[in-house]
């Protein structure tokens, strides 16, 4: 498989402190690697030296194949790249945005109404976007980034505080991209997000990759698969957690509902955030 | 080279699209054009005099009429002499009386009189008393101009408020260019274009371009509606405008980049717009000034600017000012653009 992102042992600190520690990664060809940590665990960093603003002080990097220490502006010119911070020119057009980033990859001619019908942005077209909402904005940027048709998108939380409708419409446009064949590298510190559309993800902490894997083989190897059950007992709610892979599990239920009325019973998978605290010690958020 | 022209067409669009920058722009040209055009036009080098003589009129009623640069006005009695300054329709008025057989001059002047019109006044009734008394000063007196003799074209006042009124519109650039690099810088879109094929150089360059595009767009407007270009003046206002240019660039470059808000930038602009509008003050209040004006790079614009506008030197006179002010371009523009790469990267 063809590795379109390359990082090895690539490192950066802001005066003395160690923003991103020595990590190594790859993402291959049309995957999708979400790299999830909390605020300050060097996401944006990491981000920011793949796409060219920082040099990484250690290690290498490579996209599509080059050198982005050599060939930075032949790697630009195939990514597409979508920040957390909504970098718009406020006092033009969404379709005048486009325009002017179409002619910095020197299109002349782009489609930027159907970038904006993709993004359900068309009818706002020739309004300001100081006029737009956060959830507009992202989008709009979200179509900014497909400007030039990239091969490898990096998409720094992209549906960050954004109204479940924008969020959606944000998911759907990467889950395309995706199918079209791009290589998208994700940061999020949203687990829910990562779990929909990460191919593999990635735990990143106070600088260091804990682990990479598929969403699924982490709960598999990590996570604890239990059966919460809620009975009533002497007028109190009383709740139990049993665990799947316990052999004595069906025993347990049957000696229950003979003794007491049970209320409810669900399953519950470990989520990413379970994972990511026994890695860490830390929660996703905040 | 198209990469360069695409962020100049955007950031004069984006200049202009904000409303403050644009209204303080056009407002500073299009009032000072009506200031000039308002000022009076040509300078009144009559000075105009009033007498009165009690007796002996007739022998001196020649030699007064023919004095130079006075219109005379001869009154019949002393209070009509008094109405004439009262009424402003001369400048002073000379009474010569007798007092008990002793000649008395007296020498009337209004409120409104300015003290060097008094003072001269005074001077003339004094000569006027040597003459009459029959004791005229013996000394023999010469007037020599060094340079061209003005009489009869002299600068009117507003013609030196137009480099006033330059160097204003000019410094109204720290503002717009200054804010442009600002916001780029603390929205981040400057992170959005430098991901794409752009490059820093190129980036800085674009900046550079517009506002070397906007000030002497600006300053050919400014021109234009203040009468200064004439065939004569064109190409030597233009090399000077375009060194202005680069001065506010530089200055630009190094305020966008320290700015952390609008009103930092705002209060940085007006500190530096001060200082540079100190030397203007010398052309219209001349010899007023102290030695480290020329310290100042602004004063290396205005000086040559007025020179070649208002008395028709060339550049070639002008060699030590345009140097001094385009090393301290240069030296300034490093700076900014070393300060900026800085914030970019």
């Amino acid at each position: 498989m063809e590795k379109v992102i390359l990082a090895e042992k690539i490192a950066y600190s802001y005066n003395k402190t160690l923003a991103v520690d020595h990590i190594s990664f790859h993402i291959d060809k049309g995957e999708i690697l979400g790299f999830l940590g909390p605020n300050g665990a060097g996401k944006t960093t990491t981000i920011k030296m793949l796409i060219g603003l920082l040099a990484p002080q250690d290690g290498k990097i490579s996209v599509l194949g080059m050198d982005t220490a050599k060939e930075l502006n032949k790697i630009q010119a195939q990514i597409g790249v979508c920040f957390e911070e909504k970098n718009l020119y406020e006092e033009m057009s969404a379709i005048e945005n486009l325009k002017f980033f179409a002619s910095l990859f020197g299109i002349k001619k782009i489609d930027a109404a159907a970038l904006l019908k993709k993004v359900n942005l068309l009818v706002e077209k020739r309004q300001k976007v100081a006029s737009f909402s956060k959830g507009m904005k992202q989008r709009l940027m979200m179509a900014r980034a497909l400007i030039n048709y990239p091969k490898v998108l990096f998409l720094d939380e992209p549906t960050d505080g954004l109204d479940p409708v924008s969020a959606r419409a944000v998911r759907d446009v990467i889950l395309e991209e995706k199918e079209k064949g791009a290589t998208i590298f994700l940061t999020t510190h949203d687990m829910m997000e990562a779990d929909k559309l990460s191919d593999r993800v990635a735990f990143i902490n106070e600088g260091k990759i804990s682990v990479i894997d598929t969403p699924e083989n982490l709960k598999h190897e990590y996570g604890k698969r239990i059966l919460k059950i809620r009975y009533r007992l002497d007028g109190r709610v009383e709740e139990e957690e049993l665990s799947l892979e316990d052999k004595d599990m069906s025993k347990r239920i049957d000696e229950i509902n003979s003794k007491h009325s049970i209320l409810d019973m669900h399953t519950e998978e470990a989520t990413l955030e379970d994972i990511f605290i026994k890695f860490t010690g830390r929660k996703l958020e905040g | 080279m198209n990469r360069i022209l695409s962020i100049v067409k955007k950031d004069v669009i984006q200049i202009f699209r904000n409303r403050f920058i644009a209204v303080i722009t056009f407002l500073a040209i299009f009032v000072y054009a009506i200031i000039f055009h308002v000022m009076p036009s040509k300078v009144e080098e009559m000075y105009s005099m009033g007498f009165y003589f009690e007796k002996g009129r007739e022998a001196v009623e020649e030699q007064i009429s023919e004095e130079e640069g006075v219109e005379v006005v001869w009154a019949d009695d002393e209070n009509e002499l008094k109405k004439l300054v009262e009424d402003e329709d001369v400048q002073v008025g000379l009474s010569f009386t007798l007092l008990e057989g002793k000649p008395k001059i007296v020498l009337y002047t209004s409120t409104q009189t300015p003290e060097e019109i008094r003072e001269a006044g005074d001077v003339i009734a004094r000569e006027a008393a040597y003459s009459l008394s029959g004791y005229p000063l013996n000394v023999e007196f010469d007037e020599v101009v060094i340079g061209p003799d003005l009489l009869g074209e002299q600068i009117p006042f507003r013609n030196k408020m137009r480099i006033l009124f330059v160097v204003m519109i000019l410094s109204v650039e720290f503002f717009a260019l200054g804010n442009l690099i600002s916001e780029e810088i603390r929205k981040k879109t400057a992170d959005a274009i430098l991901v794409t094929p752009v490059s820093i150089p190129e980036f800085m360059t674009a900046k550079v371009a517009t506002g070397i595009f906007l000030t002497l767009s600006e300053g050919i407007l400014a021109a234009f509606l203040l009468n200064i270009i004439s065939f004569d003046t064109v190409l030597p206002f233009v090399v000077l405008l375009f060194l202005g240019a680069l001065l506010v660039v530089a200055v630009s470059f190094v305020l966008g980049t320290i700015s952390r808000s609008f009103l930092g930038l705002t209060a940085y602009g007006t500190l530096f717009m001060i200082v540079f509008m100190i030397p203007t003050f010398t052309l219209i209040f001349p010899g007023g000034y102290s030695f480290w004006i020329k310290a100042v790079p602004s004063y290396h614009l205005i000086i040559p600017l007025d020179g070649i506008i208002n008395y028709g030197y060339v550049l070639s006179d002008y060699l030590p000012e345009m140097a001094y002010l385009g090393s301290f371009n240069i030296v300034v523009l490093l700076l900014g653009l070393y300060v900026l790469r800085r914030r970019l990267t």
